[in-house]
């Protein structure tokens, strides 16, 4: 409008001239009054240009001779002679007065001066040779110039709002954050605005150049949010909680599993790291469990299609074979919004009953050009926590003696293959091989064993764009070796998305593939090639060197320094065991999307996520730990797939007060797996991993199929923008249930109240929501679980052999049905400055479909049943705040999250009094009605009333009568806190998290304290030596000393004096009563999850050196821990991602801490 | 014009969409459903023989090596655990691992789950009847639960193993019932397998007697005289008809009839010997009570039960040491079970003619049918010999010597046969331990806590094995019943119904 005003002066005084100045100049005019101008004047103009051609050639040093002439003449005078034009308004100013200029090769600064000196006019000269005139004592028009940049990145900010405060006159910025501004009157303010930005309000003064750097705001109430289905709405609409996440997010600071990079950013997001090697699994669990024992991962959905993403797809018992997740690119996300409540997720009804994470990736921008991005990872990783071991005692089972007297009989058992042996005392010895070994503890054997990780991500993207199309193609390559000694994974990503625009159709296309080859993943839980397992209770004076060097006995077999089976010579494992797995997934997409009239579109999809997966593993023969020293093998091929199409016809409209919009959609998903299967032991030629060399193999197949339709329908409706109700209603139709049961209805009510658009609130509160929802979700079943089949056994007897499978299946099985609720509020408060947001919710899952164990005594092991119920309630709390945010670019912002989630078992079948959920030893993680989920079970030592230990009257603790809780392996609450200071370019951010109150049963350390490795068995060791002698009787006359377990006497009730007669008791005698209450740690942590110090180079600076972007960081995972009881492990250091794997730990390998640097450049 | 084409446009549309739901129409996709979630992994009819070979195999391996291998090789005093099996030799009750699991898993889950869906599919009347399938099932199913009640006491039996039709949480029944079933049971299968025809038999699928119904009316009525047997002290009415109509019938008498698998010392782990492929390497040694029985009576078979020590003489290692001098002993070497016992080709037997020879001597020795207890008690010696692989000098030798012969009191030639017997159920030592607790021979002395663990059991043999810990999660209210019916409760010291005489 400004700019109208300002041409309708200047047809009035200058119209010719304005026609040059215009042509030449202001290019951002209206087009279309651009163009007609253009053609009725172009004839006109001819011969002006050539009249004034003369002129555009004069230098700017120009000489003047006027005397008392006009102003307005001596004005013209000085346009015709240089290239100088003039601006001002005849009837403000008084151009008739004389005056006298004479100056000779004079520049124009000296010539104005000298003319408003003597006129008493003021001018200002501004770009493109324009001078603007005006009264000097009036309220000048000035005209304003500057850069808007963002004061995290420095980059340009296109499109910023500057506003006049108090009027709508204003103007936005160019591609390169530059503006310019015409502004009358003194003491006017500009405000700076921008999406996503906090508002910033200058004060003009006599300033003709402001540039602003704003700072990004955090998380407002006006975000536009991805939504089920994949619909962008404005946050405010939504009556449900949904987080969503910028991409940078999830890719700055570099995690082996995307999905890892989620810790402590979501309220109501419990993921865990799995220590399970390159590539392994995290698991992620949205507000709690809620199937017993099904799958409680979330679905994904990338781009609005549903991604594979089960648990362990490739996983074999002894090994995490990864996920899913872990495929995805972080480099290629664009956003990441997470639908954490049944009425956001309802929509995708029976997947949808653990939560749905929509990932956007990226699509290039729609503007001409071409945008190439560098992304470049190195990362080092070591172990975080190692565990702590005694470096006082050698190797000696009962009586504290060196068992080994005779060098034929070096290789020994249980207990001679402990570590309550004598003190070492560097004396010589016939060590394990049958030589002299200097009795003393050699250097950490796990610092010996493992190695320095290290990653290499290298990320190249290119992005085309035009008007109307964009294509993005990204290339990823990583090199990641882990810290056990042989285990690499190599990954490619290739992603290619093109998008146009076309009349009335969007179209957009991808297509993305990955390939990984992950080498020699660690071998867990208790297995011979599980190295940190066997290096856990290797004797404090077996030095791994030694095992390094004495891998192989005389006949080509595996040499071990204990005769037990279940452990191996790592270093043999090293060479004679290993696996490699290799994956191709497709993921491709591709959408269409009308306009049919104004309102509604039409939108058809169709999307395929593909893996085919090899899987070989090899154990070679002369292996003591694998079938009877023969070996094994396997090697198998399976494809998975999953295809989605859908349609959405969707219709929106306002009437009055009221908008509504009203869709309506179906999908059809097609799930396929195979598998082609071979395995064997036997080999004929040591050290040849090929099927052809067994003497025993096997073979087998296995193909599923899977269809399920949808239909659904979604409504909403608001009112003033101010209520917002929501509606949602979906049937499905699986293939995977009978057909009397196989159509389920799920529906979801959501309702948003913004209340400050309701009533007017004080100034603080920018803006204030309650929101509420109700729905219900659910959670089918996989193909095959309506009937029994007989499977045939493969085997080379002349008898054809059938065997009855012991799971019995149930035909009328229904779908698990989740019915939730929630409420909740979004405030903001300081020109949002302030956010907070909280939510409580509620879930019931029903009809749990399990296999629920049956008595053995029905000759059946489980049967696949509905049964049992679920509850889940918590709070998730979130509070964004700027805290400081100066004019000058420093700022500081905090976030922390807060989550507090119970899980209750209501029932379960009622002929069952438990569900075991997992176990090891005689730990177990069991379900049991009326109780939290994720109980740990086990004996504790027998107490009195008071809680005291009993001790019999030989000194030992006894027994308890039965199994008894140990507490839950969920946390009792966990949080985020995650501060970022930036200024001028420079950033540092690191997010604390933690976790509260949760338990973990330490396997490893039952073991460590059995085979005296463990530092705690040093207790009382000393004085047992002192008071007893060399044969390990005590002393006559000497009151025996050692290890007194803390307790009462069970028959007097005094506290225990009585040391035990041997110092192996002390881990032996809980092994012998199976007592696991020493080894239920304590789980919680708070650590330095992330840390990032990056420097965004200064747009002045990169633009020389012909970049958009140029950004390097120094990041940090894993890297403190503020508080953590448990010792010897980062109680995240799980063996799986499965439903309760973040319970059990059995010495698989530590978390690791990641130190790398990243750069990131654009052209 | 525009308007009208717009509404084309939507009208198409429209259609498009309709027709788009019609493809979900999805009554349409019933049928594909069911077709869908048919499941092409395995097979939905099944010829019953099929089912058999693969119960049979089982009887001669899962079925037998958690409960012969670890549990009664130590009870029975034969072998000696050094590792976790240890536990068992100490007589614990609560085992790590819950090894007193393993038969009951194994009888359920891998033999009668077989048995009884043939039982079910070839019944009278049912869908594929079938006389002489349906009878070698059962007796093969009595056998089964006849190892089961003998370890456990009360077990489902009527009930058991059922789940497939519904029985989800099966009743307990006694002792007493199931072996007067059993018995029962066994003489029905006599007489059908009298009537049956071996070439419609089991169609090439019989591992045990290969199709033979006169082998199979022979191990029947040996199984009922063994079942008879060992309720003769405390029923001695069924008992002793039970004895006198088995005695009428044939029975084991070659070694030619014994129910044998042979392993295979090959490469392959399908026909390895059961007890190799379960065999952790150096978890046993061959017990100093075999030792020294065999040495003490210069019988032959020492070279084949055990192996010697590095100076070429054979140590047995003691049952049940206590922890201090367990350790000691442990550094030193043993002799670990035999080749015969333990290796690739060990044989696995269901049941053999010197069992029936022994039992016929003891009836003749009790006046119980027949006579002359001696030449049944060299025939069952001269039996074992010949299957262990005794060379015949060997046995002439040993058939020479006073052990051979049959000396002394009533009592002192029942602890003889008992004696021989013993030796001779190596390597299916289950029966050894359950004719050990019915007769008190070889007996056991009672642990002293000195040098022996008094375990669980005040030092006494242990004469049942506890229920699993899993059946008290899963059948509770059930298995409750059955404690409340043992005599002295859930303990490895309670004794079963049979188990009187000692």
């Amino acid at each position: 409008m400004k700019r109208l005003e300002l041409f309708a002066n200047r047809i009035c005084f200058k119209f010719f001239n304005y026609l040059i100045i215009d042509l030449f100049y202001d290019r951002a005019f209206n087009k279309k009054i651009y163009l007609i101008m253009r053609l009725t004047v172009f004839l006109i103009l001819i011969g002006i240009f050539q009249a004034s051609a003369a002129a555009f050639s004069l230098p700017s040093d120009f000489d003047i001779d006027v005397k008392d002439k006009m102003v307005k003449d001596v004005l013209t005078e000085i346009q015709e002679n240089t290239d100088y034009r003039f601006f001002y308004s005849d009837n403000m100013i008084d151009l008739d007065q004389r005056i006298t200029i004479q100056a000779r090769n004079a520049n124009i600064e000296t010539v104005m001066l000298d003319l408003a000196d003597k006129s008493g006019l003021s001018y200002k000269i501004m770009e493109d040779n324009l001078i603007v005139i005006s009264p000097a004592k009036e309220i000048v028009a000035i005209t304003v110039t500057g850069t808007v940049i963002s004061s995290t990145d420095q980059a340009a900010i296109p499109g910023v709002n500057v506003l006049i405060k108090g009027t709508n006159v204003g103007t936005i910025t160019d591609v390169n954050g530059k503006y310019v501004l015409e502004i009358e009157g003194d003491n006017s303010i500009l405000v700076f605005s921008y999406v996503g930005y906090l508002s910033e309000e200058v004060e003009v003064g006599d300033q003709s150049v402001i540039n602003v750097a704003l700072a990004e705001s955090i998380e407002a109430l006006q975000e536009i949010i991805v939504t089920g289905l994949s619909i962008e709405r404005d946050k405010e609409s939504l009556g449900y909680s949904v987080s969503q996440l910028p991409g940078e997010e999830v890719n700055q600071v570099k995690a082996d599993n995307f999905a890892s990079a989620l810790s402590g950013k979501v309220a109501g997001l419990q993921v865990t790291e799995s220590s399970t090697g390159v590539g392994g699994s995290t698991r992620i669990i949205l507000r709690g469990i809620t199937s017993i024992s099904g799958n409680n991962r979330p679905l994904f959905v990338i781009d609005g299609v549903p991604m594979l993403s089960g648990y362990n797809e490739e996983n074999d018992a002894d090994k995490d074979g990864g996920d899913a997740l872990g495929d995805i690119n972080p480099e290629d996300i664009e956003s990441v919004s997470v639908l954490k409540g049944a009425g956001a997720a309802a929509v995708y009804g029976s997947r949808a009953a653990n939560g749905v994470i929509l990932i956007t990736t990226k699509k290039g921008a729609m503007k001409k050009g071409v945008e190439v991005s560098f992304n470049s990872t190195y990362l080092r990783d070591n172990p975080l926590v190692l565990p702590d071991l005694q470096n006082v005692y050698g190797q000696g089972g009962l009586r504290g003696r060196y068992p080994i007297t005779n060098p034929n009989n070096t290789v020994l058992d249980h207990p001679s293959i402990w570590s309550y042996g004598p003190k070492m005392d560097s004396s010589t010895v016939i060590g394990w091989t049958g030589e002299d070994m200097t009795y003393a503890s050699p250097e950490n054997q796990f610092e010996y064993y493992y190695r320095t990780g290290q990653s290499f991500i290298n990320n190249l993207s290119v992005e085309l764009g035009s008007d109307n199309s964009s294509l993005r193609v990204s290339l990823t390559d990583q090199h990641t070796s882990g810290i056990s000694p042989n285990n690499n994974l190599s990954r490619q990503t290739f992603s290619a998305r093109g998008f146009t625009k076309q009349n009335i159709f969007e179209l957009d296309a991808k297509v993305t593939y990955i390939h990984h080859n992950v080498e020699n993943r660690p071998l867990l839980r208790e297995n011979g090639g599980n190295a940190p397992l066997s290096l856990s209770i290797l004797p404090r004076n077996i030095s791994a060197q030694s095992l390094e060097e004495n891998t192989t006995d005389e006949f080509g077999n595996e040499r071990t320094w204990l005769i037990d089976e279940t452990f191996g010579n790592p270093y043999w494992m090293l060479q004679n065991q290993g696996n490699y797995d290799i994956k191709n997934r497709y993921q491709t997409s591709f959408s269409l999307k009308t306009d049919i009239t104004k309102g509604l579109y039409l939108l058809l999809r169709s999307g395929l996520d593909q893996a085919t997966v090899e899987d070989k593993n090899w154990v070679n023969k002369g292996t003591k730990t694998s079938s009877n020293g023969r070996g094994n093998y396997s090697h198998s091929i399976s494809t998975r797939a999953e295809w989605n199409s859908d349609f959405l016809l969707s219709y929106s409209n306002n009437a009055g007060q009221f908008s509504y919009g009203v869709s309506l959609g179906g999908n059809y998903r097609v799930d396929t797996y195979s598998k082609i299967d071979q395995w064997g032991s036997g080999y004929q030629i040591p050290g040849y991993y090929n099927i052809s060399n067994l003497s025993e193999y096997y073979t087998n197949e296995y193909s599923s199929r899977y269809e399920v339709g949808s239909l659904y329908a979604l409504g909403n409706v608001s009112y003033g923008d101010a209520l917002y109700l929501d509606l949602t209603y979906r049937s499905d139709w699986s293939s995977s249930l009978s057909l009397e049961n196989n159509q389920f209805n799920y529906y979801s009510v959501n309702l948003s109240w913004l209340f400050t658009n309701t009533f007017t609130l004080p100034d603080f509160f920018s803006s204030g929501k309650l929101r509420g929802s109700i729905a219900q979700t659910g959670n089918d079943t996989g193909p095959y679980r309506l009937e029994n089949v007989y499977n045939v056994i493969q085997s080379p007897l002349p008898y054809s052999m059938v065997s009855i499978p012991g799971e019995l299946k149930t035909f009328d099985l229904l779908p698990e049905i989740n019915d939730t609720w929630e409420l909740g509020t979004d405030l903001a408060f300081l020109k949002n400055r302030l956010l907070f947001n909280f939510t409580y919710y509620y879930s019931l899952a029903k009809n749990q479909i399990m296999s629920v164990p049956i008595p053995t005594s029905t000759s059946y092991s489980s049967k696949v049943l509905n049964s049992g119920e679920l509850q889940n309630d918590g709070i998730e709390m979130q509070l964004d705040a700027v805290i400081i945010n100066r004019p000058s670019g420093f700022t500081w912002d905090a976030m922390l999250i807060y989550t507090q989630n119970n899980t209750l078992v209501k029932s379960i079948h009622p002929d069952l009094n438990s569900i075991i959920l997992n176990s090891a030893w005689q730990a177990s993680i069991q379900a049991i009605p009326g109780e939290e989920y994720g109980l740990i079970y086990g004996y504790d030592w027998k107490r009195d009333v008071n809680g005291n230990r009993l001790i019999d009257s030989k000194g030992w603790p006894i027994q308890g009568d039965s199994i008894v809780s140990h507490g839950s392996i969920n946390p009792d609450f966990t949080f985020g806190f995650r501060n970022s200071f930036s200024y001028k370019g420079f950033t540092l951010s690191f997010l604390i998290d933690g976790t509260m109150g949760a338990k973990i049963y330490s396997w490893g350390k039952t073991y460590k304290m059995l085979w005296g490795t463990d530092a705690e068995t040093l207790e009382g060791r000393e004085e047992w030596f002192e008071t007893h002698d060399d044969n390990g009787f005590p002393i006559p006359g000497v009151e025996p000393g050692g290890y007194i377990f803390e307790g009462v006497m069970e028959d007097s009730g005094e506290p225990n004096t009585i040391p035990i007669e041997d110092p192996a008791y002390r881990g032996y005698l809980p092994y012998k009563d199976q007592v696991i209450t020493e080894s239920v740690l304590d789980a919680s942590s708070i650590r330095i999850r992330e840390a990032v110090l990056s420097y965004t180079f200064p747009s002045k600076l990169v633009s020389k050196w012909k970049m958009t972007n140029l950004t390097l960081a120094l990041t940090g995972r894993n890297l403190y821990f503020f508080y953590k009881p448990a010792d010897h492990i980062d109680p995240e250091a799980g063996y799986s991602s499965g439903n309760t794997g973040n319970g059990i730990e059995q010495s698989t390998l530590p978390s690791t801490r990641s130190i790398g640097f990243n750069l990131r450049v654009s052209f | 014009m525009m308007q009208i084409l717009k509404k084309q446009k939507m009208k198409k549309l429209t259609s498009v969409v309709i027709a788009f739901v019609f493809v979900f129409g999805m009554n349409a996709c019933d049928d594909r459903f069911e077709e869908v979630n048919t499941n092409p992994n395995g097979i939905s009819d099944v010829d019953p023989a099929h089912l058999f070979a693969t119960g049979a195999r089982a009887s001669f391996r899962s079925g037998v090596t958690g409960y012969d291998y670890k549990i009664t090789s130590q009870m029975a005093h034969f072998y000696v655990g050094v590792f976790v099996e240890r536990f068992i030799d100490q007589y614990q009750q609560d085992l790590s691992g819950g090894s007193y699991e393993d038969l009951y898993n194994a009888v359920y889950r891998d033999l009668i789950r077989y048995y009884n869906e043939i039982l079910l599919l070839t019944g009278p009347g049912m869908e594929k009847e079938h006389p002489m399938q349906y009878a070698v099932a059962d007796v093969m199913a009595v056998l089964s639960f006849a190892k089961l009640t003998d370890a456990f006491g009360d077990i489902p039996y009527f009930n058991g193993g059922l789940g497939n039709i519904g029985d989800l949480s099966p009743v307990y029944d006694s002792q007493r019932d199931i072996y007067v079933d059993m018995i029962e049971r066994l003489g029905n299968d006599i007489e059908a397998l009298k009537q049956a025809d071996g070439t419609v038999g089991l169609i090439g699928q019989d591992p045990i007697y290969y199709d033979d119904p006169d082998l199979w009316i022979r191990f029947a009525n040996s199984l009922r005289f063994r079942l008879a047997m060992r309720m003769r002290h405390v029923e001695p009415g069924i008992a002793g008809e039970t004895i006198t109509k088995c005695l009428s019938e044939p029975l084991l008498t070659t070694n030619l009839h014994n129910a044998i698998q042979i392993g295979v010392d090959g490469d392959n782990s399908q026909l390895f010997s059961p007890w190799y492929n379960s065999y952790s390497y150096y978890n046993f040694r061959i017990s100093d009570r075999v030792v020294t029985q065999l040495s003490t009576t210069n019988d032959p078979r020492l070279s084949i039960y055990a192996t010697p020590i590095s100076d070429g003489t054979y140590k047995g290692f003691v049952n049940g040491l206590v922890e201090e001098v367990f350790a000691e002993a442990i550094d030193m070497e043993h002799s670990y079970p035999g080749e015969y016992l333990v290796g690739r080709g060990a044989p696995t037997y269901l049941m053999t003619a010197a069992e029936i020879a022994f039992l016929q001597a003891e009836c003749a020795l009790f006046g119980l049918g027949g006579s002359d207890a001696n030449a049944h008690y060299r025939n069952g010696i001269e039996l074992t010999m010949r299957r262990v692989g005794v060379d015949e000098d060997s046995i002439t030798t040993f058939m020479a010597t006073e052990t051979a012969t049959l000396s002394g009191t009533q009592e002192e030639q029942f602890e003889q046969i008992c004696t021989q017997l013993w030796l001779a159920f190596a390597p299916n030592i289950s029966e050894a331990y359950s004719m050990m607790r019915r007769t008190g021979y070889p007996s056991i002395p009672d642990r002293d806590g000195v040098i022996t663990d008094p375990g669980d059991t005040e030092g006494e043999l242990p004469s049942r094995l506890v229920y699993p810990l899993s059946e008290k999660l899963r059948n509770g209210d059930n298995v409750q019943v059955a404690i409340d019916n043992l005599n002295g409760g859930d303990e490895l010291k309670t004794r079963v119904w049979w188990d009187v005489r000692r």
